[in-house]
């Protein structure tokens, strides 16, 4: 229970500080949200006012603080929930009967629409010269050049490059120090709370506030990491390590205390029941943990929005652009092949996942 | 071999008051014995076990194993659990899912810190520990796919693979059916003469704690009520708590007219008529005194015709109900009126509910219990 109400928590969260589809949808309408809001302030106007995006972004965080406050309290009788015990673990396959029928069609029926739909749009845009509505001519003036732009060496190349080692170094920081932390806090070893508060902390930072935030960081530090990739790792791994933590705890929270003390009873020192018991019984966790993780700072747009330089582009950062500059062909070529890259990558992990019979956490 | 000296360790409740755990607890264990701590649930035979393990914090005493301080809240000394050579088969078995059998039984023996193992010798310990559980055609197997008895088995070989000074175990029969109960049961007394290990053995069931023990401990509340053989403690209990919850027991109050001496045979009177009995402290005229007397020495005639004497431990009575329960039966036996004893006798007596019977009962086997 407590790893759906934390995730639920968490949508809400993401709801409340999304910056992209205000930013493309609400902007063009004149809706601004306070994500929207602290954008304008800090980047669209010159000179930059960060004064007033310090303003928007601490309203934004008071807010949040209020929830977490909320998850805090809901995870304090954590014990009561562990749900693997050394005995009678077993995945087990629910039989749904006939019902599965009925409610695959729905689903497939669903996601189709939902995703099927606006890709489909985007699959067809790419192939043309112009950005247009559908017809019988437009299909005439089939080509690939798009293709070539993004997948040619080039700017775009390196954007994705960028992107992937974005992703990947990001979430490998994250997972295996969220593991540690979770599993220090979630077995109270001493002052292991200030490491969870300090982890959780990001949270209630909106991603364009910690943007404006590492912004400030970076252009006053003494050597040159504004701008860099690297740059817009650190701030990724911070800004993420929140969800890291709440994956690693829920997984934490499901091993019972029994496993490790079995462990530490044979003999082992605290590191080597954390090695040898907790992580391999954490890896269903940690995968789930290292793809969630992954897809979200490669998907990011407000964090790096504010932090990207000439040399470290970025392909949600060159969406937006390109969208701002009215490319949509390239927009929509960048986003086909971007979109069936990561399908690739999600496939991936759910056969690694199977293969190990991991049933994601 | 093991010393627990007046061992104090108390949770602190949600109202912040100091409650629960143990409160001056005090045994020691013979080498090669099997030691039972028998008590209701909450009575803090984990709590005791989790502190010789090292998995708890005692608030003050000692605990010192083959002469060595594993903990000692004077010197202020507490060694880790992973140096106190002390295997250990949790209540929840606790065998990890993701290690194939022969995996978990090798891991105290992967870990060991002094003196790295070859190859070869962790194999042939492992298979050693397995065969000796039953369990060595299932080396390669998942952990998790074991039944609950198998996981059983590979908990105790697990424990043993290290042959460690001592060997804890909490409630190890608790979560299997009657029959698995009892093979396992003896298993366990098996592998524990076989390789000679010096055991605790906490439990809350009597019938387990006769069955297997040397010696018993019986806790109440945090503290030993009575510790002894089973025979001891099953015969001469020493208050009413221990009386109550080793066996079914008849208890029975009367006050004391005239002083005893040791050894004296004396009569009182009760709710159900005179009792005599031997008793073994002296005691002066006025005390209270518990009887106790197991259902099983008690002898049932049946009557026909009214009582007329009224010897004493006799008395005539009609009975109420009658339990099947085997190799024997249960019969509730109503004495004037509002009183009630119970019986236990061979079926084949043959009483029904609704008989007169006269229940008798040796002055030898009553045991006078004064508080
Ligand atoms: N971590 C804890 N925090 C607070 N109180 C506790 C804790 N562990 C045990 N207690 C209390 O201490 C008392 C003794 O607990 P313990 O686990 O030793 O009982 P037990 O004899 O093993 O019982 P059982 O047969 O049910 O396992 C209980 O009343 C329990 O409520
Ligand atoms: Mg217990």
């Amino acid at each position: 229970m407590p790893g759906v109400l934390a995730l639920l928590l968490l949508s809400f969260i993401r709801a409340f500080e999304s910056f992209e589809v205000p930013a493309i949808v609400g902007l063009a309408g004149n809706i601004e949200v306070l994500s929207t809001s602290i954008y304008q302030s800090s980047r669209a106007t010159t000179p930059p006012n960060f004064g007033q995006a310090g303003a928007y972004s601490v309203c934004l965080l008071a807010f949040l603080a209020c929830l977490l406050y909320f998850y805090g309290r809901l995870s304090r009788h954590a014990h009561r929930y562990q749900t693997i015990t050394g005995k009678g673990y077993r995945p087990r396959v629910i039989d749904l009967g006939r019902g599965r029928y009925a409610s695959m069609l729905v689903l497939v029926a669903i996601l189709l629409f939902v995703i099927g739909l606006p890709l489909a749009i985007i699959v067809f845009v790419s192939f043309q010269p112009f950005f247009g509505s559908f017809s019988i001519a437009s299909l005439s003036r089939w080509m690939l050049k798009n293709y070539a732009t993004v997948i040619g060496p080039g700017f775009f190349r390196s954007t994705l490059v960028n992107t992937l080692v974005l992703g990947t170094v990001t979430a490998s920081l994250v997972v295996p120090f969220t593991a540690l932390c979770a599993w220090l806090a979630v077995r109270r070893k001493p002052a292991a709370w200030v490491l969870d508060q300090l982890a959780t902390a990001p949270l209630t930072f909106p991603s364009i506030v910690m943007g404006v935030a590492f912004l400030q960081v970076f252009v006053n530090l003494p050597f040159p990491l504004y701008g860099t990739l690297t740059s817009v790792i650190v701030a990724s791994a911070v800004a993420y390590l929140p969800y890291g933590m709440r994956y690693a705890y829920a997984g934490v929270l499901q091993i019972h205390s029994d496993l490790e003390e079995a462990s530490t009873a044979s003999g082992a020192p605290q590191m080597q029941t954390f090695i040898k018991i907790v992580l391999p019984l954490l890896s269903a966790s940690m995968i789930s943990c290292w793809l969630f993780v992954f897809l979200l700072a490669v998907r990011a747009m407000s964090l790096p929005l504010l932090l990207v330089g000439p040399g470290s582009s970025l392909v949600a950062v060159s969406l937006f652009d390109l969208w701002q500059n009215g490319q949509v062909t390239e927009l929509a070529a960048m986003g086909t092949v971007w979109v069936a890259l990561m399908t690739c990558v999600s496939g991936c992990f759910y056969l690694v996942a199977r293969r190990y019979r991991i049933l994601t956490a | 071999m093991l010393r627990v000296g007046n061992l104090v360790k108390q949770y602190i409740n949600e109202a912040g008051e100091r409650k629960g755990g143990v409160s001056g607890v005090s045994f020691d264990v013979k080498e090669g014995e099997l030691f039972t701590l028998l008590g209701p649930s909450g009575c803090g035979k984990t709590t005791t076990l989790r502190s010789i393990a090292g998995l708890e914090h005692p608030d003050s005493g000692l605990i010192q194993l083959d002469g060595r301080d594993l903990f000692d809240s004077r010197s202020d000394i507490q060694l880790p659990m992973y140096e106190r050579d002390i295997g250990m088969v949790f209540q929840s078995y606790a065998i990890w899912p993701h290690m194939s059998v022969f995996e978990n039984a090798a891991y105290p023996l992967r870990t060991r810190r002094n003196g790295h193992l070859s190859r070869e010798e962790i194999e042939s310990r492992v298979m050693r520990s397995l065969e000796m559980v039953g369990l060595s055609e299932y080396r390669n197997r998942s952990a998790t796919k074991l039944s609950g008895g198998q996981q059983q088995r590979l908990a105790l070989a697990r424990a043993l693979v290290r042959e460690p000074k001592l060997l804890l175990l909490d409630e190890p029969l608790s979560n299997l059916d009657a029959l698995l109960r009892e093979q396992m049961r003896s298993e366990i007394k098996r592998l524990q003469t076989e390789w000679g290990v010096t055991t605790i053995y906490v439990t809350h069931d009597q019938s387990e704690a006769m069955a297997l023990s040397d010696r018993v401990a019986v806790l109440n509340n945090g503290m030993i009520a009575q510790m002894g053989t089973p025979i001891d403690i099953y015969d001469r209990p020493r208050c009413e708590f221990v009386a109550n919850f080793i066996g079914r027991t008849n208890l029975l109050r009367g006050t004391l007219a005239s002083q005893v001496r040791a050894g004296d045979i004396a009569a009182v009177h009760t709710s159900i008529g005179a009792i005599r009995c031997m008793f073994s402290s002296s005691m002066t005229a006025g005390h209270q005194i518990s009887f106790v007397i197991r259902p099983e020495n008690i002898e049932l005639q049946r009557l026909n015709g009214v009582a007329s004497d009224t010897a004493p431990n006799s008395v005539s009575g009609l009975i109420q109900g009658k339990v099947f329960l085997g190799e024997v039966a249960e019969y509730t036996i109503g004495v004037d009126g509002d009183h009630k004893l119970i019986a236990r006798t061979h079926p084949s007596i043959g009483l029904n509910r609704g008989d007169r019977v006269r229940a008798s009962f040796p002055e030898n086997k009553v045991i006078a219990i004064c508080d």
